[in-house]
């Protein structure tokens, strides 16, 4: 995307494109639905009041955006109250009403179950890449490591994950 | 890279919290820009430009030259001689008159017409070309800043800077509300700008009256009007164009391993209405008793009755209550007046999903939906009849089946011959007049025919069915036309 100055910004169009990238961005973020609103609400409202100050010399509009949503992202977790682990609710799971079946059986949950153990920087990046469809370069301009480490990292963390997700101890890779 | 496992789970946010969001951020003002410092880099550069400018300027002067150059460096060194030795403007324009000379015009925002087409409908003056250009000159009628917009309504555009040339007003039934929110971003992307409203029972009137102070350009609805209403509106001289929109339809699917049920309409009305008649006294209505599906019709099995589908509460569940019930509800003669009698009586009762347990929330758009109703094969799943939810069928593998209703299969071919009764058209009127010079119209309807999400070709709305291609083909012919409505 071109960086445009504040004024030739279409911002009808960046919040088509943009909020939808971060409101997933939380969701793969969080592991859950709950909540997702408010921090994307929170992000383009933060964004919004200050948009005069984007500097667009600096960073293009989403790694601005996105850069808004990490820090909307670390306050909420910081003030969050400390909650039984994810994979923990999996085990409930099966004992519950049909409809609470399909809501902690569903594929975000599971996907939060299985990147619960994984260090803070690789669930940011799962969160970036496959939540907000970013590219390796934003990404990497976003979480400071170098576009060829973002390639790597992911496709480490992606191998692991899909062997967990398809319960096979190793899944050639395509 | 096999990583599809991760990009399925991304889903669309709902579209009335985008929407929602959109009004907020629009209501709000941003906060003013930071002043810039003056670094001691920026002041050193900037003062030898201008000391530079002077002396080539004063180094010019001095030198001979041609005529015209020194007329030109003469003449503001004359200007600000006179403003020092305290000549008033007066006899600076005494001078340019003299000389015969234009003053260029003030520099100011570009002017655009109130009104490109009235609000009665008249054809817009010549102005409203010159706005047009003014706006495409820029190449992009869509950077335009946002501004504030009116209370009580939804749009995914900015405000103010849209020329109405470029602004739509669609007013939608709650029925096709979620389909017309979403195409609201849709519009947005392309440039211009969609005002969508909630159907409040004044909508025909707004669009037919040509002295309404809300005037609209469109209508949204999930039926068909009738012949009263067109001739309402057409009595006035406003001419109407009808468009067929697509559909909204639901299916029911439950596992394969006990097999579809017989269900009618009327059947599933007595299952999941929250009040239904009293047998023995049918002009009275009891909560639910039903609790098996031998209770509804003794030819059906001795199962409970859950059907799992959207929250009740969200847009999608009100869309999916009023499928499911209607039609079994208007089988109820008494019931079916209180549509034009009491329309907040019949709404209560053919719109009201029962919440004690045989309608359960369940998640649709999620694969764990169809794992769920595999393990519980006398579950009903409800399923949007669109591309997406019917392809998670088809993954399922063959455990989960289509059921029919009025042995009627859901698709393509029961939704065009309008037999299958879990499913609504959509329409859509245009006051004639009032789009005849608007730039936006073709769009807006285009975009409501072939509504798109984000990561594909799946309409966002769910339960939205767009047009089949040659359908599609037709209405937009329709569209282009503006060929006026004939009851």
């Amino acid at each position: 995307m071109d960086r445009l100055s504040t004024d030739e910004l279409n911002w009808d169009a960046l919040y088509a494109d943009l909020a939808p990238r971060v409101y997933n961005y939380f969701r793969y973020r969080m592991g859950s639905d709950a909540d997702v609103e408010e921090l994307t609400s929170r992000t383009f409202e933060r964004a919004w009041r200050s948009r005069s100050h984007y500097r667009h010399d600096v960073a293009g509009f989403p790694t601005w955006l996105f850069k808004i949503a990490q820090n909307v992202g670390v306050d909420y977790r910081s003030r969050l109250r400390p909650h039984l682990p994810l994979d923990a609710a999996t085990e409930v799971a099966g004992e519950g009403s049909p409809e609470l079946d399909a809501e902690l059986s569903s594929d975000l949950a599971r996907l939060a179950a299985l990147t619960a153990t994984l260090p803070e920087r690789d669930r940011e990046l799962i969160a970036l890449k496959y939540g907000a469809s970013l590219n390796n370069r934003l990404i990497a301009g976003l979480t400071g490591l170098s576009e060829s480490n973002v390639g790597t990292v992911l496709h480490r963390l992606v191998r692991t994950l899909r062997a967990q997700w398809y319960g096979h101890a190793s899944v050639s890779d395509e | 890279m096999n990583d599809e496992f991760l990009h399925r789970i991304r889903k669309a946010p709902p579209p009335e919290f985008l929407a929602g969001l959109k009004a907020r951020l629009d209501r709000q003002s941003p906060a003013p820009a930071p002043r810039r410092r003056w670094s001691f880099t920026r002041g050193m550069i900037t003062g030898l430009l201008l000391g530079g400018a002077a002396f080539a300027l004063t180094a010019v002067s001095l030198t001979r030259g041609p005529e015209s150059l020194r007329s030109l460096v003469r003449t503001p060194v004359e200007y600000f001689a006179r403003l020092m030795s305290g000549a008033g403007q007066g006899a600076d324009q005494d001078q340019d008159q003299a000389r015969g000379q234009h003053r260029a015009a003030p520099l100011g925002p570009v002017w655009l017409p109130d009104h490109a087409a009235g609000p009665s409908g008249q054809a817009p003056k010549v102005a409203t070309q010159s706005a047009g250009y003014a706006v495409k000159q820029d190449g992009n009628p869509a950077r335009v800043n946002s501004a504030s917009r009116g209370a009580g309504s939804v749009g995914a555009s900015s405000g103010g800077g849209f020329p109405p040339a470029y602004t739509i007003r669609v007013v939608a039934s709650p029925d096709a509300y979620p389909v017309a929110v979403v195409s609201t971003l849709g519009v947005a992307r392309q440039g211009y700008r969609m005002i969508n409203e909630l159907d409040t029972g004044n909508a025909l009137e707004r669009l037919c009256n040509s002295e309404s102070p809300e005037p609209i350009e469109m209508v949204f609805l999930s039926r068909r009007i009738t012949a009263e209403e067109s001739r309402r509106c057409t009595r006035g001289g406003t001419r109407l164009v009808e468009i067929k929109a697509g559909y909204q339809a639901i299916a029911l699917a439950r596992a394969g391993l006990y097999g579809s049920l017989r269900l009618t309409a009327h059947d599933l009305f007595l299952a999941l209405a929250r009040r239904i008649p009293d047998p023995a006294h049918p002009g009275k209505l009891i909560s639910n008793p039903n609790t098996t599906w031998n209770q509804v019709d003794g030819a059906l099995p001795y199962d409970r009755i859950r059907v799992a589908g959207p929250d009740p509460a969200s847009a999608s569940g009100k869309v999916v209550a009023h499928l499911l019930l209607q039609s079994g509800c208007n089988s109820y003669q008494w019931i079916a007046t209180l549509r034009d009698s009491d329309p907040d009586s019949y709404e209560e009762i053919c719109g009201s999903l029962r919440n004690d347990g045989g309608y359960v929330q369940g998640y649709p758009n999620s694969w764990s939906f169809s794992d769920m109703l595999t393990t519980n094969p006398t579950t009903m799943g409800i399923f949007s009849l669109s591309g997406f939810s019917l392809g998670e069928l088809k993954r399922s593998g063959g455990n989960l089946i289509l059921n029919p209703v009025n042995s009627i299969e859901p698709g393509q071919a029961a939704l065009t011959a309008d037999t299958y009764p879990l499913a609504e058209t959509l329409y859509l009127y245009v006051n004639k007049s009032r789009v005849y010079f608007n730039h936006a119209y073709l769009s807006v309807v285009n975009v409501i025919l072939s509504p798109k999400n984000l990561y594909g070709s799946e309409p966002d709305a769910w339960a939205f069915v767009p047009l089949e291609s040659t359908e599609k083909q037709a209405a937009l012919a329709n569209a282009a036309a503006q060929k006026e409505l004939q009851f």
